[in-house]
């Protein structure tokens, strides 16, 4: 709104006006002025106003912009596609099957969290499908090469995808790096060193002293068994009175020379061992394969 | 003392009277009455302010003589007259800069204005200007008799619509009672207890806007007409008005 009035003292760089209003002022002045001059307030100031509402507008499109931005897909096997933002909200949904058609849009998932929309989506229409689909359960796709970021949404869903499918065994969800390939396969079958890695650890828990609490640990950290009795049978109490016997402390697997092999005192080490970023399969084919390299020697 | 608009008008009227009439020495008479008008043609002209030592300062003072000379009272008032006699000898001698060689650009006139013919409402304009020049001179000269300043009154100026509007409304009160102007005009303070007691006015307020209200009833009751319309309270009008 411009300010009117008239001059009453006026200097090089600042005036005394008495505006419209009845208020004596001082402001600031860009030219000479003169006693008595009509004062309208400057197209300068009301420029610093426009600039301030234009970075406002900005910043509220950038935002607005970003937050329908899609930064990664989580695809399911019933035929919907999920894209959600950098906050894991679902921005985008899409589906390449009528059926997965006609579900999203009976079911708005927009707007909701991604594990809460997957969980939906799971429940609804791939329960189903856990016995007879051989293609991963989910797929994560991000739009940009940001592994840490798939991977995160990997471990998120993945709880999420397993409290749907306790009874199905295989593993239902991976991860791929591009924007424009297909989706992996391979993340639901396991390298069969790996399975028989996980069958000696179960053995071996049936008959070792530990702790049941240490046992119900290893058991939830492996992929879901085929016999589910054998898991329940490890992790019966089988601990001793006492806390020094010599059975919790003598380790189950001793290989001959122990300089040579990393992989010796039982699966505790071999999961401290393989603590690394990578995935944990991928972790237990290597020390697998150490193992069996030692066991040649 | 320069002379308001109307006087100022008059003056010159007689004074060219004077001059067709063998008086030369009138126009030394009415010189320093009209030359704050020829300068403020020229600064509207130059879009710049032009200091009593410029050059477009001298083309002024010698656009009266040429005035003098030629001024017909059949063609309307003296000042608009001289007005353009001004304006246009101030264009002649910036046209006259432009063909000679290094010229700093803040001295070129746009070429817009130059060649804008303006009429009598430019010069209306002018002259209203130096009437509340006028005014604003007198004002200050009787504020500083209070100790009160300009700047000050910027201090103390009430921020709040709701609390100027009562301040008004106090200024109204006092200075359409000559009993409580008198007192304010000779006393040089408010006349509180009166105010609390028959108008109900808030003591507070008095104290705390005492100096904005004193230059109120000063500007009310010396009727400074450019200035009276900033201090009534909204709606309101003076006398006679």
């Amino acid at each position: 709104m411009a300010s009117k009035g008239i001059i009453l003292e006026a200097h090089d760089k600042w005036a005394i006006i008495l505006n419209e209003k009845g208020q004596y002022k001082k402001i600031k002045i860009n030219r000479p002025v003169q006693v008595g001059e009509l004062w309208n307030s400057t197209p300068a100031a009301a420029g610093w106003k426009i600039a301030i509402a234009a970075a406002i507008v900005l910043a509220l499109l950038t935002g607005c912009m970003d937050y329908f931005s899609v930064v990664a897909y989580a695809e399911m096997s019933s035929g919907v596609k999920i894209g959600v933002n950098r906050w894991d909200r679902v921005v985008s949904v899409e589906a390449s099957t009528p059926e997965a058609d006609k579900y999203i849009q009976e079911v708005n998932l927009k707007g909701r969290k991604i594990d809460q929309a997957v969980d939906k989506v799971v429940e609804d229409t791939v329960s189903a499908q856990l016995n007879h689909s051989d293609k991963p359960l989910l797929v994560i796709t991000s739009t940009r090469n940001d592994k840490p970021e798939r991977e995160r949404l990997l471990r998120m869903l993945n709880k999420k995808v397993k409290q749907h499918s306790k009874e199905n065994k295989k593993s239902t969800t991976t991860g791929t790096g591009t924007k424009t390939e297909g989706l992996s396969t391979q993340g639901n079958q396991q390298h069969p060193d790996a399975v028989k890695l996980q069958e000696r650890i179960r053995e071996h828990l049936k008959y070792t002293q530990a702790k049941p609490s240490i046992k119900k640990n290893l058991i939830q950290s492996l992929p879901a068994s085929e016999n589910i009795e054998d898991d329940l049978e490890i992790l019966q109490p089988t601990y001793s009175n006492s806390k020094n016997s010599e059975a919790d402390q003598k380790p189950a697997l001793q290989p001959e020379d122990s300089n040579k092999n990393k992989c010796t005192t039982g699966s505790k080490e071999i999961k401290n061992e393989n603590n690394t970023a990578a995935s944990k399969s991928k972790g237990k084919i290597e020390s697998t394969k150490q193992y069996k390299d030692n066991q040649k020697d | 003392m320069p002379y308001p608009h109307d006087a100022l008008e008059n003056r010159m009227y007689e004074a060219v009277r004077a001059y067709r009439n063998g008086n030369k020495g009138v126009i030394d008479e009415v010189f320093s009455d009209v030359l704050p008008f020829c300068l403020r043609v020229a600064s509207k002209t130059c879009d710049r302010y032009i200091h009593e030592e410029d050059e477009e300062a001298s083309i002024a003072g010698l656009s009266i003589l040429e005035a003098f000379e030629k001024y017909d009272p059949d063609r309307g008032s003296f000042l608009p007259y001289l007005g353009r006699v001004v304006r246009t000898r101030i264009i002649d001698y910036k046209r006259r800069e432009k063909k000679h060689a290094v010229i700093p650009f803040s001295h070129l006139i746009h070429a817009k204005d130059v060649n804008t013919l303006v009429d009598d409402s430019f010069f209306d304009d002018i002259i209203d200007e130096l009437d509340r020049k006028n005014e604003i001179e007198n004002l200050r000269i009787i504020l500083a008799e209070f100790d009160i300043s300009f700047a000050e009154l910027a201090r103390v100026s009430p921020a709040q619509n709701a609390v100027r509007e009562k301040a008004k409304q106090v200024i109204h009160i006092i200075s359409s009672s000559p009993e409580l102007s008198n007192q304010v005009l000779e006393k040089k303070m408010l006349p509180a207890k009166t105010l609390r007691d028959t108008y109900n006015i808030n003591t507070k307020l008095l104290d705390r806007y005492r100096k904005y209200i004193i230059a109120g009833v000063i500007i009310m009751t010396h009727e400074f007409s450019s200035l009276a319309p900033y201090v009534l309270p909204s709606g309101g009008k003076i006398d006679g008005q």
